[in-house]
């Protein structure tokens, strides 16, 4: 799936990801397939993910579902 | 002071009370420099600034004199080996030494003596001052399962188990996220090493478990399989800081857990509203929730009726708010930094580093502990459990008191009475013979039951004598006797009265430990904070019980040998 919305950067524990996507919608991101740096450089950017919803653990624990991203790059 | 070396102890105090005195008595050599006692006999040179090694070695007429550290040669600094006394007169007097003195030893003032401890605010509010003086976790093993845990500095000292990782692509239990290794620190981070933070229960084992990816996220099975996992390798105690939504695989594993004795510690979640995530919301698992530095909710901490204790998670909004701890991080030159934290994460490995301080206190098992840290907790919010707090804020230095005086001090009155009564009823009638085997009947079963409650720095002494005979097993033996059941059983108690019951002198004290002991293991069948390793369910009860009775009347037989020798000599 293609969502976009606001990459945040949660600080709790050692740091969370989540996505506050157009459609209202707050996800908990899985961001173990995407480079560390590509997160750092969106953080707070609008952004268009890939992903797939997947049931996962975290630390984050944000209470929203989850999405394994794929692939995230710039919002046009 | 390794736990083996607790053995060593009545050696080891003799031996430096002999050599005190031998240093007392001891005169300086004739024509060396005097030092003061508690010095070390050398004397520490401070050249002024840049003076160079040939020059101090010429001054000093030492060919072998080196600055005493590599950092040390800039400011001028040597140790001299017992100078004459005209040595350090001259050397005094010479411009280009700026000081010579005595090298003396310094003490810490406090404990502990981590040089950051005065930013965890966290471990002041939970009282970890009084856990430390009633025991460090030692003994027990609290499962990790995290992102992994990495032996960073301030670990260097704490037992980490190998560990074991069951995420797929990160094939050993390294922390390549921080997390788990922060976690880790609040549980047992070496504590008064000089170095860095401290942590709750410094002599407790960690075993990593990661079920986390470096990313923070993990598989619902991988969490399973870490949690089976903790219970195969005897953890007594498992820390989860994670969540996510209901698993029925994961639910099996924690029931499991739970079968198996151990106590599972989850975080509440960090919604910031009603709503208690999984695992923490299973049944019996202590879900804990976080308070900030006022002892209010911290904004982030997950609310609701599942919710057992509360403890420090950290508030960042508030400066220095954070919990801080030492923990792996790849943007610094070593690869490691103390940094601060806040979430439910950081509450959960609170609780359960105050549960290991408990269990290694008392013997566990984990309904015993839970309901110690529950009863001892600080109740805020609304009046009694609530949605908010639960039960209340972890506070150890109540639930301390609690262990020496309900448990112990307990423990002793009951053991002293009923000392009393066996050798009123069936001892000599010789003029302090009751009074001996109650009061040695009180210290088997309770232990010098007051002394973590007299203040004063943690030492492994206070922590071995305030604990009942029965569990000095760990600190003595090691880990691996701490629940044997030769050890739980009547075998003392009988060989002390087949050997020292027929002694005049001896038999009050044979009969009293044999009474404390017996009590104790009635009162661990009774109450099940007794669980003797081998057995499972009712067989370690009845282990309990009936070497229990053994030693009762085994009591009751050295107290009918000394009545009978004394009728005998009369």
């Amino acid at each position: 799936m293609k969502l976009t919305g606001t990459l945040v950067f949660r600080d709790l524990g050692a740091g969370a990801w989540v996505l506050q996507a157009d459609d209202g919608t707050t996800y908990d991101l899985d961001t173990t397939d995407v480079d560390a740096r590509t997160l750092d450089r969106s953080r707070g950017r609008r952004i268009e993910l890939t992903g797939r919803k997947a049931a996962r653990m975290g630390f984050g624990m944000g209470g929203g579902q989850t999405l394994v991203v794929g692939s995230v790059r710039p919002a046009g | 002071m390794t736990r083996r070396s607790l053995a060593l102890v009545p050696v080891l105090s003799a031996t430096a009370l002999l050599a005190a005195g031998c240093e007392m008595s001891m005169a300086t050599p004739p024509g060396v420099a005097q030092t003061p006692p508690g010095s070390t006999g050398d004397w520490v040179i401070d050249f002024v600034d840049g003076t160079s090694l040939s020059d101090a070695q010429a001054l000093t007429g030492d060919d072998d004199l080196t600055w005493f550290h590599p950092l040390a040669a800039d400011d001028g600094l040597a140790l001299l080996d017992a100078p004459s006394a005209a040595q350090v007169a001259r050397l005094g007097e010479h411009p280009a030494v700026e000081a010579i003195e005595p090298s003396g030893m310094v003490e810490a003032y406090g404990f502990p003596d981590d040089p950051m401890y005065d930013r965890q605010w966290n471990f002041s509010t939970v009282g970890a001052e009084s856990g430390w003086r009633l025991s460090d976790g030692g003994g027990v093993t609290v499962a990790v399962i995290d992102t992994g845990v990495s032996q960073v500095p301030d670990l260097a000292g704490t037992a980490l188990l190998e560990g074991v990782s069951f995420v797929r692509g990160e094939p050993t239990a390294a922390d390549g996220n921080g997390h788990g290794t922060h976690v880790a620190g609040t549980i047992a981070q070496t504590t008064n090493n000089g170095v860095g933070v401290a942590g709750l229960a410094p002599g407790a084992t960690i075993l990593p478990l990661k079920a986390l990816s470096a990313s923070g996220s993990g598989r619902t099975e991988w969490v399973a399989a870490a949690i089976d996992e903790a219970g195969d390798q005897g953890a007594q105690i498992i820390n989860l800081s994670l969540g996510g939504p209901p698993s029925a695989v994961i639910a099996n594993a924690v029931e499991k857990a739970q079968a198996r004795g151990i106590l599972v510690v989850a975080a509440a979640g960090n919604t910031g509203r009603k709503g208690v995530g999984s695992p923490a919301s299973l049944p019996g698992v202590v879900a804990v929730s976080a308070t900030g530095p006022t002892d209010a909710r911290a904004p982030y901490s997950s609310w609701g009726p599942e919710v057992v204790l509360s403890a420090p998670g950290g508030d960042k909004t508030k400066k220095g708010g954070g919990i801080l701890q030492d923990t792996v991080s790849r943007g610094s030159k070593d690869g490691h930094a103390f940094q601060e934290f806040q979430g439910t994460s950081m509450a959960t490995p609170h609780v359960a580093g105050a549960a290991a301080v408990i269990w290694s206190a008392t013997g566990g098992g984990a309904e015993h502990v839970k309901s110690v840290l529950t009863d001892a907790s600080v109740d805020l919010g609304d009046p009694g459990r609530d949605p908010v707090f639960g039960h209340g804020r972890l506070d150890l230095d109540r639930a301390v008191k609690q262990v020496a005086l309900h448990e112990r001090g307990l423990a002793f009155g009951l053991m002293a009475f009923l000392g009393w009564v066996l050798a009123a009823r069936f001892g000599p009638r010789r003029a302090g013979f009751k009074l001996a085997t109650a009061l040695t009947a009180g210290l088997t079963a309770g232990g010098v039951f007051f002394l973590p409650l007299l203040g004063g720095a943690p030492n492994a002494v206070v922590q071995l004598v305030s604990r009942p005979l029965l569990l000095w097993a760990d600190p003595v033996l090691g880990a691996s006797w701490a629940r044997h059941p030769v050890l739980m059983s009547a075998l003392l108690p009988l060989l002390l009265t087949f050997l020292l019951g027929p002694s005049r002198r001896l038999g009050p004290i044979a009969a009293g430990v044999t009474v404390g002991v017996g009590g104790h293991l009635l009162y661990g069948a009774a109450t099940g904070s007794l669980s003797p390793s081998w057995f499972t369910g009712g067989f370690g009860t009845a282990w309990l019980a009936a070497n229990g009775v053994l030693a009762v009347l085994a009591a009751v037989a050295a107290l009918g040998v000394q009545r009978m020798q004394d009728r005998d000599d009369a």
